[in-house]
């Protein structure tokens, strides 16, 4: 039976100015639920409302209707912070203080009792590769540092929900693949991660599910594996065959034969870039479009 | 006599406030924090409670309303409503709020709160009571939440974001040439040296520490939003309000360590330097003083002392001639240990009164004056006959036996009967020297010591010492109470002006007796206390402004705030419209009318219009002054620079006013921070 970690109510954000005028629209009537042990994504191009998604789950934001609740408990109260780890978009971090003491800081905050918090420290500097640069301030330290150590950050408390704001934005190749793998890892060890990414490698590689946002719009919501999926067209992989025009002319007639047509013949490319952007391409066409979760049929 | 030394002068505008004011201050705090409480309370009840169905989990949890909210919100506009209805009803009259009735251009002397029982004072302080306890029931229930592990944290990261800074010593740096003693720049009156080196350090330390301690404060909060380092920060399971403390701390100990340099590097530098004789003499030390209380009598019974009708005059007088029977007393209740210690030889009394001749008299010389000093055990009455200025013994066969003795001892050496001692009269005795030792036991067996004549100088400090026997005799058994209940004090002076065509003017802070002496250097360091409180005001203020406002607005609200407290006194006579010339509604009328401030203007429809804003303005104003921080009270450059101790408890009180004011501030701070997007 599996337990809800996250769950959100017709969650709306609207951005209002000093006089309360209303500004923008960021995130409309969402409705999400995620399970203990996921991986989750929110995909969406940038100002689609990802991060406002997130900060309302930390309670960084108040909705300005609905609700969003994690651990079963409202966004607000600061008490589920205890259990999760948080890497901002960009390494919110303080410049003037070094690897050690940040995680040392962020440790108190935690109100982690001094040898806990030395010990967890030097692990998670080793964890994210830092051992050499532990006592230099963070202002000396490049970008893909910063996110290394605001990793370090995330996980000083060894949190159940793991919440990473574009993860591997600015890491390079590298990079990229160790946070990924560490992200698995930690799915391996229970933990529920949600992740946000307009990459979409990244969020193919690693996500069991995904939401995808546009405009602050729920689009479309499921399983990775189905989500690519297209019902409608089939796909055929062969490997050891050269791509010649005699076997196009032959898989044609086949499948003319069974009543279909041959739409494509190639390599194959990344199929969830082209679901991205072809559900932003209908978004920018059909401005109301909308994600409508499927209809319950069981019960 | 002794010649009239230089001491310093302590004129005090008002007393410094002590224990006994604590009760009266709590009301009066009860009612100003209350009032801005109940407002609060009614705020937060009505938004909180706006629309209960529809209202998010979320915004429930962050703006809780409790039972008790609601009941001590009903209690305290209970209250409010009774005040009002015996406001109207002229019920139990308000004696602490009053605004006592001043003629144009006269000073309205302030006065300590006193608690008081009436009716109208006693609704409002338990309105202020329950809002306060109202809104205060999520803050207390939270503070069980801090930790002090998380607000160190915090405090350490506040302190070294500044220390970290090179801006921050670019400031130190460029602070220290004002640490240089004035006199190396201008020239000072030998005297004053002291006086204005230490009004020079002060004054500089409190604007270099004020100033970047606002700053920093100000703009920390906001820079955190901006730099969305915050949003790390209330990620975590922290209180936001740990926020805010942690940042107080942190900026109060970072203000703190340049306060303590330079306190000590100028201390350092006094010490150090050759000050003039006369400076030290005058004012680097720290007496204490013991102060009395003064009234007037003479044989008439309705005399109260004469006004003279000087501009700004707190002093009454007393009409100076030969016969006189006016006096001027001032009564001891209390005799502290010190002062009558058997080691002890003699007491000064020092005193400095204001002279208003009548008659052009001599101007060189000053006006002569009779001290009588007794113990309760020799009570003084006012001659009973007409043209008569001799007071008398209560027990006139004790003041026959006192007057053989002592002549007894004049005529014996007059004679040189008595080995060691050469003087002639003990009118010549001296502290120290063995005549004075007779003047002690006289003193000490009759509770009794006169000075018949010395000369006083206009606005010019002296003194004249006085057997430490009668202190000794006077802390003796337990004096009677009258028929109102009242004790008699155990000491009383009486002063009486015998110069002819003269007045004397006095208030009760101008004559006390020197209890005993600290030093200079104590005093120096318990003087920057007050500075410290000064600097942390400013720093609470803008911390709790700035968990709202953006950063530069919190910096120039708190300055503004800052400024006008060095205004209030002035805004105080605004408030109570009591300033020459009205408020500035009538100001304006007159403006208009081109008429010089006191004449009176005619009752116009539109002058009438003008007095109802200008009550109306004062009502608005007065709750402005209640916000703003009483700095008069942090300050202590006065006593200081005039070489007056500052008491331990006078600090002890500058905490708990510090305390009481940043109390309220903490409560807003703790509901603004709370329902602040901090990533909005
Ligand atoms: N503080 C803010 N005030 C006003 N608008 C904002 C604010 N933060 C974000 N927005 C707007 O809300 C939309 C969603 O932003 P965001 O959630 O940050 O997008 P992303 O998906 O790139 O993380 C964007 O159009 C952005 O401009
Ligand atoms: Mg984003």
């Amino acid at each position: 039976m599996s337990e809800t970690v996250v769950e959100t109510r017709n969650l709306t954000k609207i951005y209002r100015d000093f006089w309360g005028r209303k500004k923008k629209v960021a995130l409309n009537a969402l409705d999400l639920t995620i399970q203990k042990g996921e991986i989750f994504g929110l995909l969406g191009p940038n100002g689609s409302g990802k991060t406002t998604t997130i900060k309302l789950l930390l309670g960084l934001l108040f909705p300005s209707s609905g609700d969003a609740f994690v651990f079963g408990e409202p966004a607000a109260k600061v008490e589920k912070n205890e259990k999760i780890g948080y890497l901002p978009e960009e390494s919110y971090l303080y410049r003037f203080l070094n690897a050690e003491e940040t995680l040392d800081f962020y440790g108190r905050l935690f109100n982690m009792p001094s040898e806990t918090r030395k010990k967890r420290a030097a692990e998670l500097i080793d964890t994210v590769g830092l051992a050499n640069d532990k006592k230099r301030i963070l202002r000396e330290y490049s970008k893909g540092m910063r996110q290394r150590i605001g990793l370090a950050q995330a996980l000083i408390n060894d949190p159940d929900l793991i919440i990473l704001d574009e993860p591997t934005s600015g890491l390079d190749p590298l990079g990229t693949r160790w946070m990924k793998d560490l992200i698995l890892d930690l799915k391996k060890k229970g933990k529920t991660i949600i992740m946000c990414s307009h990459r979409l490698d990244d969020v193919q590689d690693v996500c069991d599910r995904i939401a995808i946002l546009y405009g602050g719009d729920l689009q479309e919501l499921g399983a990775v594996s189905k989500l690519v999926e297209d019902q409608k067209r089939l796909e055929i992989r062969a490997s050891g065959v050269p791509l010649t025009d005699a076997l196009k002319r032959d898989l044609a007639a086949t499948i003319e034969k069974h009543g279909g047509k041959l739409e494509s013949f190639g390599h194959p490319t990344t199929t969830l870039e082209d679901l991205f952007l072809r559900i932003v391409e209908e978004s920018k066409t059909r401005p109301g479009r909308r994600y409508l979760p499927p209809v319950e049929t069981t019960k | 006599m002794t010649d009239p030394a230089l001491f310093g002068i302590l004129i005090l505008e008002r007393d410094p406030q002590t224990f006994a004011n604590l009760p009266g201050l709590i009301q009066v705090w009860l009612q100003d924090a209350g009032g801005f409480a109940a407002v609060g309370l009614v705020v937060y009840l009505l938004y909180a409670l706006r629309s209960p169905k529809d209202q998010p989990a979320s915004s429930k949890a962050r703006a809780p309303v409790t039972m008790w909210m609601l009941v001590m919100g009903m209690l305290s506009l209970l209250c409010y409503a009774s005040y009002i209805a015996a406001w109207s009803g002229g019920i139990g009259r308000d004696t602490v709020n009053m605004v006592p009735y001043v003629q144009p251009g006269e000073t309205i002397p302030y006065f300590p709160p006193q608690f008081a029982l009436q009716f109208q004072p006693m609704f409002l302080m338990f309105g202020g009571l329950f809002a306060l306890l109202g809104i205060g029931q999520p803050f207390v229930m939270d503070l069980f939440k801090l930790r002090f592990r998380r607000i160190w944290a915090l405090t350490k990261v506040g302190f070294l974001e500044t220390w970290r800074n090179r801006m921050f010593w670019v400031f130190v740096l460029f602070v220290l040439p004002f640490l240089f003693p004035l006199q190396w720049f201008i020239p000072i009156k030998a005297e004053d040296q002291l006086r204005t080196t230490v009004d020079w350090t002060s004054l500089s330390t409190t604007f270099l520490l004020l100033l970047p301690g606002a700053i920093i404060a100000a703009f920390s909060i906001p820079n955190d939003v901006k730099n969305q380092t915050i949003y790390t920060i209330v990620s975590k399971p922290i209180e936001r309000f740990e926020v805010v403390l942690g940042r107080f701390f942190g900026f109060t100990l970072l203000m703190t360590v340049p306060l303590i340099l330079m306190t000590f590097g100028s201390w350092l530098f006094i010490s150090t330097t050759t000050i003039d004789e006369k400076a030290v003499e005058e004012t680097q030390k720290a007496r204490i003083p013991h102060r009395g209380q003064l009234y007037f009598r003479a044989r008439s019974n309705e005399y109260r002392g004469t006004n003279v009708g000087r501009e700004f005059d707190y002093r009454k007088y007393i009409a100076g001639s030969k016969s006189t029977s006016e006096r001027a007393i001032w009564a001891f209740e209390n005799i502290p240990a010190a002062m009558a210690g058997t080691d002890r030889d003699a007491v000064p009394c020092e005193y400095t009164f204001d002279i208003f001749r009548l008659t052009k008299g001599d101007e060189n010389r000053g006006v002569d004056i009779n001290i009588r000093f007794t113990a309760w055990q020799c009570d003084q009455l006012p001659p009973s006959v007409r043209g008569d200025g001799r007071w008398q013994w209560a027990d006139s066969e004790k003041e026959k036996q006192y007057k053989a003795e002592r002549e007894e001892i004049d005529r014996k050496l007059a004679k040189g009967e008595i080995p060691g001692v050469s003087i002639k009269s003990l009118d010549y005795a001296l502290p120290n020297t063995p005549g004075w030792k007779y003047i002690n036991d006289l003193a000490e067996k009759y509770g009794f010591y006169e000075v018949a004549s010395v000369e006083v100088y206009d606005y010019h400090p002296s003194g004249v010492p006085v057997p430490a026997g009668l202190f000794r005799k006077a802390r003796e058994g337990t004096p009677p109470t009258d028929k109102e209940g009242y004790r008699q004090p155990r000491v009383q002076t009486y002063v009486k002006c015998i110069s002819d065509g003269q007045m004397l003017g006095m208030a009760s802070g101008d004559l006390y007796y020197m209890e005993g002496e600290k030093t200079f250097s104590e005093n120096f360091f318990k003087c920057a206390f007050g500075l410290w409180c000064q600097v942390t005001v400013a720093i609470g203020v803008a911390i709790t402004l700035s968990t709202y406002l953006a950063g530069i607005i919190s910096f120039l609200a708190t300055l503004f705030i800052y400024l006008s407290a060095y205004f209030v006194e002035h805004l105080k006579d605004v408030a109570g419209g009591t300033s020459t010339g009205g408020g500035p509604f009538e100001s304006f009328t007159r403006i208009l009318g081109t008429d010089t401030p006191t004449a009176q203007l005619d009752r116009t429809a539109g002058v009438k219009t003008a007095e109802v804003g200008d009550i109306a303005f004062s009502w608005i104003f007065r709750r402005y002054v209640n916000i703003v921080p009483d700095v008069y009270a942090f300050s202590w450059t006065n006593f200081l620079k005039e070489g007056f101790n500052i008491n331990f408890e006078y600090l002890a009180m500058n905490f708990i006013v510090l305390f009481g004011y940043l109390l309220p501030w903490g409560i807003l701070s703790y509901y603004l921070i709370r329902n602040r997007e901090v990533a909005a």
